[in-house]
Order: C-alpha cells, then sequence, then structure tokens
C-alpha cells in the first residue's frame, strides 16, 4: 500500500437532496485522501449515486459543501468537476458510437494547432497512450459502435484518466468487464493509488472492495452510516450495516420438484445460436452460464421470438410456437424478463403504477372490452408492491426516480399479468443491491414452488451455483454443457467457458440422476 | 406546465385592462367559436405527439377536407342528403390522409416529420387540383347555418362539438387499453414492443384519430367561411403544436395531458384575440407566435433534462 497522506483530498459536508419530496441524501459527510482507494457501500436507495451525482457536479446539491483541496467548489456543473480534477466514470456510458476512440478520448478537450484546426495526430498519439496505460488492445482509429460493452467501459475509464485527475470516481466499473479485465482494471487503480491519485470506489461486491479499498464508507436510507478502515471490519460486519439487520444468507433455499417438461427449446439455430437445445421443467429453475455474445442472451430472446429462428422450435407446455413474437409467447404462457430495465424494461416516462400494470393491461386482466379497470389495476399494482417489496411504495412516483433494484422489481411485476408457466429472466440481478437480489430470489422461490418453470440467464457464476437446480453453458452459440447434481462447480463451469477441459457431463448425456 | 397558468391569467388581465371590448360577452362567444378549432388540431397534434411522432399535415387535411366535403355537397345538390354525403367525405377524407401518414410512418418505420411533410404537400395539392385554385361556394344553407352560425343557447355548436370530441378523447386516453398504448409507445416503443403492445398499430390508431378531429376542425371552418377552400386552415399548423407542447406535451414522447394542452389552446386563443382587439397586425403576431414556440420547447427540453 502506498503511503497515505493523511490530509483529505476531496470533502463533502453534510450534503442533503430531495427529489420531488423523496428525500435521497440526508446530512452525508465524506473524505477522501491522497492516495487512498475510499469504497461507498449501501444498498439501491442508500444515496450512494446521489452522492456521486453531486461530487461529480451532474446533480446540485439541497445543501452542503463540496470542497476539494480545502477550496470550496461551487455552483458545480459536470464540465467544471472534471475541469476542477473530478474525473467520473458513471455507470451508464456516456461514449458516442458514431465517433472513433480517439475522438471520444479527447471530446470536449480537443488539442487544437495553428488556425485552430484539430491536431489529429497528437490526438491519435495521446489516444494510443491512455489505452495503452489501461493495457487495451483497441485501435483508436476505430468506432466505438462496434465495440464490447466491455471495451467501452474501459474507453471510458482511459478518457477519465486521460485528464490526469487527481480524484477518480468510478461507478461500478467492474459489472461487465471479464474477470481477466477487471484484474487488469484492479492493477491500473493500484497504480494509481501509489501516484497518489484518491479513487472512490463503488462495487456491490465485497470481494472487489475487500481487495482493493483502503477505507469504506457505508449508507443507508441516504444517511451515512459509518466510515471505516477495511482491515477493522469482517464482510459479515459490513453486510449488517448495509441492510440494518443481519443477513443469513443470499441465496434461500430452493426445492426442486421436477415435474413435466414446461419450456423445450429444440435445435434453435440463428445469427447467434447454433442448434441449442434446453429443457426446463416445472418446479426448477434452470440456469444459463456463458462468456458476453457467447449466446446465453440469445437463448432468451429466442424464446419469447426477438431472435429469429433459421431453425429450431420453442415449445411451452408441449405446444410448439410458430411465428414466435412476445405477444404470441405470452399468449401461450411464457413471460421473458430483459436485462435492460432502462431501454428494453420499462417505459422511463412511466409512473410505478403505470409500469406496474402495463403488463396486465396487455393481457387483459385488467380490463373489459378495452377499456381499464381502475379497480382491477389498483389490486394488481397494490399486490405487486407487497409481494415483490418496492420501496418507496409511492404508484404516482415515476419509475424513472427508483432505484435499480426497484425497477428490476418493477420490472418483475409483469408476472402476475397472467398465469405464465415458464418464466425466462436474463440477467435480473445486474448492478442491483443484495437486498434486492434477496428479494429476486425470492420471488424465483415462490414461482418455482407453485410450480412454474424458470430459466436464469446470468454472468454471475455465483448467483447460478447458489440458485440454479441445473446449469447449461453456452459457448459460442452452442451449449456445451449440462450440468447436474454435484457436478455444478465453479470450475465446471469456467472450464466449460472456455472449453478448456471437458466437463464432467457431456450434452445430452445420459446422466439420469436429477437429484440435487 | 407551471408558467401556462401564469401566462394566461397575465393575458386575460393585460387585455381586461387595455381593451374594454376583450371582456364582453361577444367576445366570450368569439373566443369559444375559435377555441373549437384549434382546441380540436391541439389535442390531435397532441395525440400524435404522444406517440413520439408529429402530424405536420393538418392543416393540409383541413384544406383538403373543405374542398372535398364543398365538392361534394355542391354535385349531390341541396337538402340535408347532401350534407350528410359532404360531411361523410369530408370525414373520410381526414381519416384516410391520417391512415396513410400512420401506415408510411409505422409499417416502413420511417420519420413521420417526412412522411407528413410529403403527405401535406400531396394534400395542399389534391385540394388545389380540385378546387382549381379557388373556393366553392354555393354550400347548402343547412350546412353553414348550423355548423357555422347556430348556438346551443349562448354557445356556438362548434364549440359543443369540439367539447364532445374532447370529451371522447378524454375517455380513450385514461380510461382504455388504447389509451395506456399510446402512451407506453411514446414513452418506450422497445420496452412497448416487449410487453406485446402492438406498436405499429397503436401508432397508426393516434395518426388516424389526429386526422379525424382535424377533419372535424375542417368541416367547422368551411361550414363558418361558407365554402370550401383549398389554403383553408394553413395557420393551424404552428398553433396546434405550440398548444400541445405549451401544454407540456412532450416532444420525445409519452408526457403530456389532455386539459393541460386545452388550457394551452385556450391561452393561444385569448392572445390572438386580445391582439386582434389591440390591433396588433398580424405580421406582428405571426412573430409572437414563433417566440411562443420556441419558449414552449426550450421548456419541454429543459424538463426532460431535469427529470433525467
Amino acid at each position: 500500500m502506498a503511503t497515505i497522506d493523511a490530509s483529505s483530498l476531496l470533502e463533502a459536508e453534510l450534503l442533503s437532496k430531495s427529489y420531488g419530496g423523496a428525500r435521497a441524501l440526508n446530512g452525508v459527510s465524506f473524505d477522501l485522501r491522497r492516495g487512498e482507494i475510499h469504497a461507498l457501500l449501501g444498498e439501491n436507495g442508500a444515496g450512494k449515486s446521489t452522492l456521486i451525482k453531486i461530487i461529480s457536479g451532474s446533480v446540485p446539491a439541497d445543501a452542503g459543501a463540496v470542497r476539494l483541496n480545502g477550496r470550496e467548489l461551487r455552483s458545480l456543473t459536470a464540465t467544471g468537476a472534471l475541469a476542477a480534477g473530478i474525473g467520473t466514470v458513471h455507470q451508464e456510458l456516456s461514449l458516442i458510437p458514431q465517433l472513433s476512440v480517439a475522438d471520444n478520448i479527447h471530446l470536449g478537450q480537443e488539442r487544437l494547432r495553428v488556425g485552430r484546426l484539430l491536431d489529429k495526430s497528437t490526438m491519435l498519439k495521446e489516444a494510443r497512450e491512455a489505452l495503452e496505460r489501461l493495457g487495451l488492445q483497441v485501435d483508436p482509429r476505430r468506432k466505438v459502435a462496434g465495440l464490447s460493452r466491455a471495451e467501452m467501459q474501459l474507453i471510458e475509464i482511459a478518457r477519465v484518466l486521460h485528464h490526469r485527475s487527481p480524484v477518480l470516481i468510478l461507478d461500478e466499473p467492474t459489472a461487465s468487464l471479464s474477470h481477466g479485465e477487471t484484474e487488469e482494471l484492479f492493477r491500473i487503480l493500484v497504480e494509481l493509488r501509489a501516484q497518489g491519485i484518491g479513487i472512490v470506489y463503488i462495487s456491490h461486491r465485497l470481494a472487489e472492495i475487500r481487495a482493493l479499498a483502503d477505507r469504506v464508507t457505508v449508507l443507508r436510507d441516504g444517511e451515512k452510516v459509518d466510515t471505516l478502515e477495511l482491515a477493522t471490519v469482517t464482510d459479515q460486519r459490513l453486510v449488517e450495516l448495509m441492510a440494518g439487520r443481519s443477513l443469513d444468507k443470499l441465496f434461500p433455499q430452493i426445492d426442486a420438484r421436477h415435474g413435466e417438461v414446461r419450456l423445450r427449446v429444440g435445435g434453435a439455430t440463428s445469427s447467434g445460436l447454433h442448434d441449442a437445445s434446453v429443457e426446463v421443467r416445472a418446479g426448477e429453475i434452470v440456469g444459463v452460464a456463458g462468456l458476453v455474445g457467447g449466446g446465453k442472451s440469445e437463448l432468451g430472446r429466442a424464446c419469447f421470438g426477438l431472435e429469429r429462428l433459421e431453425s429450431g422450435y420453442v415449445e411451452v407446455d408441449g405446444a410448439r410456437m410458430r411465428k414466435l413474437s412476445p405477444r404470441r409467447a405470452m399468449a401461450q404462457g411464457l413471460m421473458y424478463y430483459p436485462p435492460d430495465r432502462k431501454t428494453e424494461g420499462l417505459v422511463p416516462t412511466a409512473t410505478l403504477a403505470e409500469a406496474l400494470s402495463l403488463g396486465p393491461v396487455v393481457t387483459g386482466a385488467v380490463t373489459s372490452n378495452g377499456f381499464l379497470s381502475k379497480r382491477a389495476i389498483a389490486d394488481y399494482n397494490d399486490h405487486a408492491v407487497q409481494a415483490l417489496r418496492i420501496k418507496p411504495a409511492n404508484q404516482e412516483l415515476g419509475i424513472r426516480w427508483f432505484s435499480g433494484g426497484n425497477q428490476q422489481k418493477a420490472l418483475l411485476g409483469r408476472s402476475f399479468a397472467a398465469d405464465f408457466g415458464v418464466h425466462v429472466f436474463d440477467e435480473p440481478t445486474v448492478g442491483i443491491d443484495i437486498g434486492a437480489k434477496v428479494d429476486v430470489y425470492e420471488h424465483m422461490k415462490r414461482l418455482v414452488a407453485a410450480g412454474k418453470a424458470v430459466l436464469l440467464i446470468s454472468s454471475d457464476t455465483e448467483e447460478l451455483l447458489g440458485v440454479a437446480h441445473r446449469i447449461y453453458v453456452v459457448r459460442e452459440g452452442r451449449i456445451v454443457a449440462d450440468l447436474r447434481g454435484d457436478d455444478r462447480t465453479e470450475t465446471n463451469v469456467v472450464n466449460a467457458f472456455f472449453g478448456t477441459s471437458r466437463p464432467q457431463v457431456a450434452v445430452g448425456g445420459g446422466n439420469v440422476d436429477r437429484s440435487v | 406546465m407551471g408558467l401556462l397558468p401564469v401566462l394566461l391569467l397575465g393575458a386575460v388581465v393585460l387585455f381586461a385592462f387595455m381593451e374594454p371590448r376583450f371582456v364582453s360577452g361577444d367576445n366570450g362567444i368569439n373566443i369559444a367559436r375559435q377555441l373549437s378549432f384549434l382546441l380540436l388540431l391541439a389535442v390531435a397534434q397532441m395525440l400524435v405527439l404522444l406517440t413520439a411522432e408529429i402530424d405536420m399535415s393538418l392543416a393540409s387535411n383541413i384544406a383538403l377536407t373543405s374542398v372535398v366535403s364543398a365538392t361534394v355537397m355542391t354535385k349531390v345538390g341541396d337538402g340535408s342528403t347532401a350534407i350528410l354525403a359532404g360531411v361523410l367525405a369530408g370525414l373520410a377524407t381526414g381519416l384516410l390522409m391520417g391512415l396513410v401518414n400512420g401506415l408510411v410512418t409505422s409499417v416502413f418505420n420511417v420519420p413521420s416529420f417526412i412522411v407528413t411533410i410529403a403527405t401535406a404537400s400531396l394534400g395542399f395539392g389534391s385540394a388545389l387540383l380540385l378546387s382549381d385554385g379557388s373556393p366553392i361556394s354555393g354550400l347548402p344553407e343547412g350546412f353553414t347555418t348550423n355548423l357555422g352560425y347556430s348556438s346551443v343557447g349562448p354557445v356556438p355548436v362548434s364549440f359543443v362539438i369540439a367539447l364532445v370530441c374532447v370529451a371522447v378523447l378524454y375517455v380513450v386516453l385514461y380510461w382504455t387499453k388504447l389509451g395506456r398504448y399510446i402512451y407506453s409507445v411514446g414513452g418506450s416503443q422497445s420496452a412497448s414492443r416487449l410487453l406485446g403492445v402492438p406498436v405499429a398499430q397503436t401508432k397508426t390508431v393516434a395518426f388516424v384519430l389526429a386526422g379525424g378531429l382535424a377533419a372535424v376542425a375542417g368541416l367547422l371552418l368551411t361550414a363558418r367561411v361558407a365554402s370550401g377552400e383549398p389554403n383553408l386552415g394553413s395557420e393551424y399548423l404552428i398553433m396546434s403544436i405550440a398548444a400541445a407542447v405549451l401544454g407540456g406535451t412532450s416532444f420525445f414522447g409519452g408526457e403530456g395531458r389532455l386539459g393541460f394542452v386545452a388550457i394551452g389552446a385556450l391561452f393561444l386563443v385569448v392572445l390572438s384575440n386580445g391582439m386582434n382587439l389591440i390591433r396588433v397586425s398580424s405580421y406582428t403576431q405571426e412573430i409572437v407566435i414563433g417566440l411562443l414556440l420556441i419558449l414552449a420547447v426550450v421548456l419541454d427540453r429543459w424538463q426532460a433534462r431535469n427529470a433525467r
């Protein structure tokens, strides 16, 4: 660890912020030292994002002050904060897809030469250096549009690093990074710390915080619970501070029943899938693992008619679906929950009430002859809010004001819209905190107990091992493993990812032991 | 939206102060009559804006409706058969134009801004061809008197018709499945599609309804001027957009309330009526409308940014 200069680099004093009457942050103070990695920890709605948005100048505080090197920063804007030396990488990517990597890195800080023309060669050279610092093998002349999400994330970080800000704020930077990319990022962060840069690091992954951070500040319900030296506190204690209660286990015990086959995909072939066959029985959760871009998302989309099949079929309760569309799939009893809450999952202009009730409006559960039954809608919404523990329970609040976890739960609200026999979840817990994750798992548990079939597509191997009774591994569009029982181990899953060693159970292998 | 009632109140107080005739009963009837046309067009535009599209052909729709209905009426002859035939032909014209706008926009997934500019040109051209460029007079008296000049008590018939249309639209928007679809499609097309909302169908229906509302306005205006005119209602395109956006309808779709848009229309009518009374030239009035529209979209943008 680098020697810590005990003087504060960045100080936030008694920051408060309310959104339309909902208090997001209440008198929170926070300080960051030179050469320190300071983790921010808290459940969804705890105020982490709001705190970061204030410090990085994207929203104004209602009260309180932010000081950098003892100097107060007034009427801060996003560009003002960056110019003052606070570089932020937000969860949402802010790159311009039509521009090149180099142009994106220099955006707003273009190098000029005589005659105010762009100095393209210098910009290219600097971009190359910025990418090299991150060990990123990308041609800076390439358009951002064609890059993977992980590459975009790293370019976003490269852009901030390029400004050589003394303060670096990272909001869930590893959410879409692979293991190798994450390690590379950590190596760079440790190096930056040694150079005296102060880093605020937000993550839900305790292991990451443990590996990186010097101190941790825990937030809950918009207030600061404590700031602690990480060496002095256990993971268990951190979770308890965060939740305000003790959480025994993240993954609930979910018993499998293995009834009739409710979902069967046979020989599905499309641009992203090659002869993929899966089946899910009543009363079980079947996981789908695989690398990003490997075809696991396409499998879920294919079930809902969002991925065009060149050949193959999808059957729900034995009925084969023709000309698949979301509408037809829903009518047959299949519901799909997309991974991207913001663009595909929710209508951003809706209130919570509208977001919850759109599903049953479509299925006709709360309408008669095309007219809305306001009573039925209210009952439906009340039930969903209670069953999924959506907070705050203010149904007239715009869905955009809810935290990621509660938006996710609002998305799951459509599961009550009809008696769906099959539920396909794609990355249902990405970017949400532990408390919300538990609620999502509990929801799945209830579905399974009611004899539904659940297909869980996830990049979180721990999650799959924790809740899935069976795990398919997808690589390059093919099902390369079907792991059951004791074969469900991290090693087997990871080996199947890369095809490094033969998994214990071959595809379609005659393993008849269904006990888990 | 917060600004609109203040603007309206300010305008009323200002005009009342400057011109006593502004607060007379006769002028109230005037305002009601002028409001009936704009109200129909403003809610028509709002309906389309809610689905994150725009209808640039509303004014052209009025002109074509006017010419078609007048042609049919004069061809059929006199009496109630002619009136009925003319009204039905006019409504069909407006609905058809909306259908073309909607189908081309949603089936081919092209920007409605371009599509409706094109159909506006089609509509104006057809209106000019059909009328040979000059007004078609000699409409049945029953048509011009009943729709153009008579009243229910002190209230002009045109205003009653507009209110009935708005009331029906209110029920559609807030009490039916279709209304929910219109809002959700505008808020997010992809999220709506993923829930099985028929996106193309919803957009098409919004355009058709808007076309129908514009046709009603076209018929009322035709009755008022007692002739089929190929250049009728040209000022109403920008007014419809201004009223909808001043009333808080977002250009980005999914946001806007019917009641507020009605207030937006009322504000514009009060403004133009008052300016006429205090003899502001029509040239200056155009400038004022333009400035207001800029103000409205800037406010819309600003609200959208703050909402993020």
